[in-house]
């Protein structure tokens, strides 16, 4: 077979789509997507990368920090959110073997985030609008500095986004409580109990102990997506602030800035983000890690019961911790500085190294396992948050925060080892254990591939969160620039390493592009032909 | 006195051992779940052991930090704390505007640098001559934006935006925006020419 | 559907609540609980819906 025809067809036949079901298809149409994305993110990450060595001629101070503003929202929301949707959105109806309750509402979920993730790059790509995804009031209806219409097709975007969450919370927790046609009646309120570990916390006070009606991943999804919810309620009303303000202005309407407090929108902001950073990524992740280990070892999780209990523990300690964002400043209420950003904040090191411990006893116990893709992006993962984890609670505290707080350390060290290393290769050990669930037994292009792929992220990413951290500690910042090479070597390394990040993912794109063909990618939009809400096609499930 | 130099040079070298450690321990693992083994869990007790260490570091650091960290006790306690001075700084357009400039400050007295935004977010940040920062706050528009410090070094150090303030705000500085004076020390990296003020 | 209307109830108090808190910390936390037990209440309503 000539390489054009094994680019076209895939290996071994790759991707017979007409096989998938509707489900398959859109979990495969997100992720594919949310890949894409993921690789737009690391483009404009080595742009800025570039730009930190030396200002690139054809990007001006302006555009840098466009780039700037959409990189995070790309890589949140374009990259991170679709790659998990269709996760879960498959793994839901697979696990609580059940229907999907919609799928027109899951192919919309797709449809409105990928478009509302690419008017909102937009904004930043034509219109420069570039007040960072922080938001930091007054910055984003700064007139002087920004356009009106940059703002409004902002915001446009980010509503698309959110319409596209919230139909995707809604039917996660639709499938997991409906009744589908011709079944007995669901326990809905037992089951959302179950889900949101309500049953688990009255079992603790309980004697008889009520059995768990969720599968523990599946608690996992439900307890995230309420943080999911939460967040999506303060990202929406600050769109909402801001469209007013550029619409007043639009209109000749004199809206003072002063109207909303600067210090009240920053609490709100970073109490809404925090159910993402602390809240959603922690609890999927945990959940995640423990399928993953469930799938590698073929054994029950152990200490089952506590997983199920940090998950619960870990939903409401990201609703209290969002103050660890406000130590740097002087009108934040010393209590809440201490209370909120120090205290409760120092428990994330308790359930996420309960997750650490239950995923590698799981593991160990199991052995001897074979090093799958699956199971060594898995360990990466889990090394990832061992390392960011950490660095979080170091910079949320009083001493180092004063000194640390807005410094390359919290973006390097902490915000890209745990992005990177941690959830990236999470999301890649589930996508080399789902594939061959999705694709109906498709089978890797190459392995070698997949090998320099794991080492070279691995390494990128540490040693880039590593010379970042560097530069932090020598003083400096983020969200700023130098012209006289002040940082200059520290920044080459990090250049070095991103590279390392960015030709990773080229070589893992192409691995699956030749493993599924050009023919399988393009069917991944077609139609199904199979008319079904079940996850699988009859003859898997039989 | 610990100023900043001396805690980053403790967290470099600690945070470099921990890295160490968790990529071998990593590496440790994978080697080992590849070979046969007994399919024991560890008793509850190691368990519970690790879960009280974590607590412990988690918590334990902010006790460490309250108790080594000079400028962690003084922002808890401002109210009961005396002020020997106090600097007024205007942020407005992208700009720093000092009341007086150079401050020149006096060696192990309790200042006061308040700042007052007129427009946006900006920081407030003191660095040194090689661009190390020696402290910063936050400078919200219609909050109190002040920060209670004591030099033990002299030298001499300017001011930059620790926040983003849009494009126009990337490189706020003022240089030779404060003289610390009156130590037996000098701070080797914020030396202008001359010696100790 | 219930689930809709009260999320987009609650975005619209956040928004009032960003116009109308200023320095209250009472009704900062008044208003984070609000809308924590307002999304719980949302999204039982979808275990109350029929279909």
């Amino acid at each position: 077979m000539s390489f054009m025809q094994k680019l076209m067809e895939g290996h071994e036949g790759g991707l017979r789509h007409e096989t998938m079901t509707p489900l398959q298809k859109i979990a495969m149409r997100f992720v594919v997507i949310g890949l894409l994305y993921y690789g737009l993110a690391s483009l404009e990450g080595m742009l800025m990368r570039a730009w930190e060595i030396k200002p690139l001629p054809f990007i001006d101070e302006t555009h840098f920090f466009s780039i700037m503003t959409v990189h995070p929202m790309v890589g949140i929301f374009g990259s991170s959110y679709m790659i998990v949707f269709g996760a879960f959105l498959f793994l839901v109806s697979y696990l609580m073997k059940k229907p999907i309750y919609s799928i027109k509402m899951a192919n919309l979920s797709w449809m409105t985030i990928a478009g509302g993730t690419l008017i909102m790059w937009l904004a930043g790509f034509l219109f420069s609008y570039a007040p960072l995804y922080t938001l930091y009031w007054p910055l984003p209806v700064d007139m002087e500095q920004f356009s009106a219409i940059g703002g409004i097709v902002y915001i446009v975007g980010v509503v698309g986004i959110m319409i596209g969450t919230f139909l995707f919370t809604y039917n996660v927790f639709k499938t997991i409580l409906y009744t589908p046609e011709g079944w007995e009646k669901q326990p809905s309120g037992d089951l959302l109990k179950s889900a949101l570990g309500l049953e688990g916390l009255l079992n603790f006070f309980r004697r008889e102990k009520k059995e768990h009606l969720v599968p523990l991943p599946i608690a996992a999804i439900s307890r995230g997506t309420i943080d999911m919810g939460l967040n999506a309620i303060v990202i929406s009303s600050a769109g909402v602030l801001i469209l007013i303000y550029m619409v007043g202005t639009v209109f000749g309407a004199e809206l003072k800035g002063t109207w909303v407090d600067a210090l009240l929108y920053k609490n709100i902001f970073w109490w809404g983000l925090d159910l993402i950073a602390d809240g959603l990524v922690l609890i999927f992740v945990a959940g995640t890690w423990y399928l993953l280990a469930m799938i590698i070892s073929g054994k029950d999780l152990f200490m089952q019961n506590i997983a199920r209990a940090a998950l619960f523990v870990e939903m409401v300690v990201s609703w209290t911790v969002w103050s660890h964002h406000l130590m740097s400043d002087q009108g934040q209420s010393n209590t809440l500085k201490v209370l909120s950003g120090e205290v409760v904040t120092a428990f994330e090191l308790v359930t996420q190294g309960i997750a650490v411990f239950i995923t590698l006893v799981t593991l160990y116990r199991a052995r001897p396992l074979k090093m799958t893709n699956e199971l060594k992006f898995l360990l990466g993962g889990i090394l990832g948050f061992m390392l960011a984890v950490p660095a979080g609670i170091i910079q949320a505290d009083l001493g180092m925060n004063r000194i640390l707080h807005n410094t390359q350390w919290v973006i390097g060290t902490h915000v890209h080892v745990a992005i990177l290393v941690g959830l990236t290769m999470t999301l890649y050990s589930a996508i080399y254990t789902l594939f061959p669930i999705l694709t109906n037994g498709a089978k890797l292009y190459s392995q070698k591939l997949a090998d320099i792929h794991f080492w070279l992220h691995l390494i990128g990413g540490i040693g880039m969160g590593a010379f970042m951290g560097m530069a932090g500690m020598d003083g400096m910042l983020r969200r700023a620039i130098y012209t006289n090479g002040e940082y200059n070597t520290y920044m080459i390394l990090a250049g070095i390493c991103g590279m390392m990040i960015m030709v990773a993912f080229v070589i893992f794109l192409y691995n699956i592009i030749m493993s599924i063909g050009i023919k399988g990618l393009i069917g991944i939009y077609k139609p199904a032909v199979i008319d079904t809400r079940e996850p699988l096609p009859a003859e898997k499930e039989s | 006195m610990a100023d900043s130099i001396d805690v980053l040079f403790t967290l470099k070298v600690v945070y470099t051992i921990y890295v160490i450690i968790a990529i071998s321990l990593i590496g440790w693992f994978a080697t080992r779940v590849t070979r046969a083994g007994s399919a024991k869990g560890p008793k509850p007790a190691i368990f519970y052991t690790y879960i009280g260490v974590l607590v412990v570091l988690g918590t334990g650091l902010h006790f460490l930090t309250y108790n080594l960290v000079p400028w962690v006790p003084i922002d808890l306690n401002r109210d009961k704390l005396e002020t020997h001075k106090m600097y007024h700084y205007t942020f407005k357009d992208h700009k720093i505007i000092p009341k007086e400039h150079p401050v020149y400050v006096e060696c192990g007295k309790k200042v006061v640098f308040d700042v007052v935004s007129e427009d946006l977010t900006y920081g407030f940040g003191i660095f040194r001559q090689n661009n190390s920062m020696v402290t910063q706050m936050q400078v919200v528009p219609g909050s109190r934006n002040d920060l209670m410090w004591e030099f033990h070094k002299n030298g001499t150090y300017y001011i930059r935006s620790t926040e983003y303030s849009g494009p126009k705000g990337a490189q706020m500085i003022l240089e030779d925006a404060i003289v610390v004076r009156g130590c037996d020390e000098d701070d080797h990296h914020a030396m202008k020419e001359g010696g100790r003020g | 559907m219930k689930y809709l209307a009260i999320v987009l109830l609650l975005i619209a108090i956040a928004v009032v609540a960003l116009f109308v808190i200023k320095k209250s910390i009472p009704l900062l936390l008044g208003a984070i609980v609000t809308i924590i037990a307002g999304y719980f209440l949302a999204v039982i309503t979808i275990a109350k819906e029929e279909s």
